[in-house]
């Protein structure tokens, strides 16, 4: 109610804009809370084992950040759909089968999504606990309850609610899985309800109320989450312990977490790369010629989301970028379309509208690239340049982008991956002639065209892990 | 010359007075760990800013300067060299503003280098040289940078006796007929009474002298406790 006359602007929330709120708070909670309950067993026993190739488990746990949404969407399909995997294992014992479109649907990809960070954030936290620690823990021959409560309950503490008020804000403006797997009356999110009155109500006044709702729900979200996210760094002499001796039923268990957790995330990953592999060969022109434009909108968003970056590598600067976090794409789009709209026709800059949009969302992760990296550059040369004169244009070309060549790369691949997979301003932007690869993916999907979809989706992922690695590279070999 | 009128440098809790003359020539600045040595050279370099007095070369006002406008030349203790420029483009950056080290500029840079003792390492990145390598370099670079007044700012404690005493040495022998003011700080009496014409003592909270050297370091001196 509060929100009635929030900025002066008349509000007239229907019950089903109050449905959508609901059903948005409540998705993003579950998603939440189970991404992080999921994460502490898997990131405990990744800590306490050692294995060949556990740095290529936890640099896989990476992949779903650069996946495209659509993409990891039709891989779950592929897995946990009416016909995928899952359920035809589960129909051969006379199982009912999952139902991966609603609810349940949403949740499953935001924990795709969101439990291998929640995994990685968990597991820095659990390494960094100084190893005197663990010498003592040792010595004292304490039991697992004990060694939970003295080990890993203060880290867990400190480290989680963090990380659940993250989540919570990501699958608050998750659009293209609430597009794809959610919808209906009882599965509409905020967003998605801003899609709907935009695409099919045309009724622009209504997407620009909820819009406001949206910035207001994850703002305050934004600001609450600075109470809950204290950083804190573990100081200690760095000693190493080999791991404590665990029982073979600890190991067991441990692997079996392991396994478990590897199975559910590359899945869906390697049934895309399976079943799509086929059809990519003999896909339509259409197809290829939004790969194109997908191509073209990735390196344009990735040059600007770094040059703002590499503006904005300051602690002001890191406060007005992440801003791109509060206002969602489709937030940012439906703003947009709906000033462009008073003075001209908004789809004919569909392409440079999607380039900004995009190089906006990603620019708070490539502030947090850069900045670490800027800021260390200016504390140790400062002296010496401005002892020899070096400011300005030729301190930028010497100093600042030689020295940040390799975070520069990384930042740029980050980017163009982030961007090549983004299914949000587009969406109200693009049209039959102006479509991106996610766009088109979507499309065929509608026209339940799935082997197109499916190689579609692959070409898309090796574009986006494509870029993603020839920006890297470039950064680490110029 | 450089004169100190009442200047009063504070951060934080800390204070440091300074008021004196300094003579051209050979000047040690000695004292203790945390007496104040390098932030009364970072105040003629610029590096610091001072509260109140004034800083004049040549009956000149160069306080209100930016560092890269004062007639100093410095060498820190650390991060003297970029580590990813060359050699030629670490010393190409005081031969003018160019994107690009020029012929020229080539030239001028083998010609110091060879000066101290290191022409055949031009195109070395400073990781690939050792620690007194990389001192003779930063030492080239203001070598070029042809100010009156050089400043060193314990460039060499890193390195071993015999290579520390070499160093100074060699900027001695570089500067004593050029007409360069070198200010040299040094925790090592030693250092002073190997070249210095005077010394400054840093202690309780100001910077006293200039002092002969032999008298600094006599017994009953200034440096009583020190020594």
């Amino acid at each position: 109610m509060f929100l009635t006359h929030f900025s002066g602007l008349s509000m007239s929330l229907t019950s089903s804009d109050m449905a959508a709120i609901e059903f948005t708070f409540i998705q993003a909670a579950y998603s939440a809370t189970l991404s992080t309950v999921l994460a502490i067993p898997v990131a405990k026993a990744l800590q306490r084992q050692k294995f060949w190739g556990k740095q290529f488990v936890v640099l896989f746990l990476g992949a779903p950040f650069i996946l495209p949404v659509i993409v990891a969407v039709l891989g779950l399909i592929l897995v946990f759909g009416n016909n995928g995997l899952i359920n035809n294992f589960l129909g051969f014992f006379g199982f009912d089968p999952l139902k991966i479109y609603g609810f349940w649907g949403v949740i499953l990809a935001h924990v795709f999504f969101n439990l291998p960070l929640a995994i990685r954030i968990i597991l820095q936290g659990l390494n960094d606990v100084p190893g005197e620690k663990y010498r003592l823990i040792l010595s004292l021959k304490l039991s697992f309850t004990q060694k939970f409560f003295v080990l890993d309950w203060p880290v867990l503490k400190k480290v989680c609610p963090s990380i659940w008020a993250v989540i919570f804000a990501i699958c608050l403006s998750s659009f293209a899985v609430a597009l794809t797997l959610g919808g209906g009356p009882k599965a509409t999110t905020v967003e998605l309800a801003i899609y709907q009155s935009f695409f099919y109500d045309l009724d622009f006044a209504k997407a620009a109320q909820l819009a406001l709702v949206q910035v207001f729900l994850v703002f305050s979200v934004v600001v609450a989450s600075q109470f809950i996210i204290r950083p804190e760094t573990v100081l200690g002499l760095n000693i190493k312990t080999s791991n404590y001796s665990h029982s073979s039923f600890e190991k067991a268990l441990d692997f079996l977490i392991i396994i478990v957790t590897l199975f559910f995330i590359l899945t869906p990953i390697l049934a895309i790369f399976l079943f799509g592999f086929a059809g990519i060969f003999s896909l339509p022109t259409a197809v290829f010629k939004a790969a194109s434009l997908s191509v073209q909108i990735a390196i344009l968003s990735s040059l600007m989301s770094v040059f703002f970056g590499l503006c904005l590598t300051t602690k002001i600067g890191e406060v007005v970028g992440s801003l791109g976090i509060a206002v969602s794409p489709i937030v940012m789009g439906a703003g947009t379309f709906l000033m462009l709209k008073n003075f001209g026709n908004p789809y004919l800059l569909a392409i440079p509208v999607t380039a900004i949009v995009n190089a906006l969302i990603s620019l708070p992760f490539v502030i947090r690239i850069l900045k670490p990296p800027a800021e260390e550059i200016r504390t140790e040369f400062n002296n010496l340049s401005r002892a020899i004169g070096l400011t300005g244009i030729y301190w930028i070309w010497w100093v600042y982008l030689p020295m940040l060549k390799r975070p520069i790369g990384f930042s740029l691949g980050l980017a163009a991956a982030l961007s090549m997979g983004d299914l949000g301003v587009i969406v109200l932007f693009g049209s039959g002639e102006i479509a991106t690869l996610p766009l088109k993916i979507y499309q065929l999907m509608g026209a339940y065209r799935l082997d197109e979809a499916l190689a579609s989706a692959l070409l898309l992922s090796l574009l986006a892990f494509g870029s993603f690695a020839v920006f890297d590279r470039i950064g680490r070999f110029l | 010359m450089i004169r100190f009128d009442d200047v009063i440098i504070k951060i934080g809790d800390f204070q440091l007075n300074a008021n004196m003359t300094i003579p051209k020539g050979f000047i040690a600045v000695i004292g203790q760990s945390g007496a104040g040595k390098s932030t009364f050279l970072s105040s003629l370099s610029g590096h610091q800013d001072i509260d109140s007095g004034k800083i004049l070369i040549n009956d000149t006002r160069i306080d209100q300067l930016p560092p890269n406008q004062r007639p100093c030349s410095v060498i820190f203790q650390e991060f003297n060299l970029f580590p990813h420029l060359s050699i030629a483009q670490n010393l190409n950056l005081v031969c003018g503003n160019h994107f690009f080290v020029s012929e020229g500029a080539r030239k001028k840079i083998q010609e110091v280098l060879e000066k101290v003792g290191i022409g055949e390492l031009i195109d070395r990145l400073p990781s690939q040289m050792s620690g007194g390598q990389q001192s003779r370099a930063a030492l080239a670079r203001v070598l070029l940078q042809k100010n009156p007044i050089l400043l060193l700012d314990e460039p060499f404690s890193a390195l071993g006796p015999n290579q520390k005493s070499e160093l100074i040495e060699l900027v001695y022998s570089l500067t004593k007929d050029q007409g360069v003011t070198v200010l040299l700080i040094t925790h090592d009496p030693k250092d002073a009474e190997q070249v210095a014409d005077h010394c400054i003592v840093v202690k309780d909270k100001e910077a006293l002298g200039p002092f002969e050297t032999l008298e600094a370091l006599r017994e009953d001196g200034p440096l009583t406790g020190y020594l």
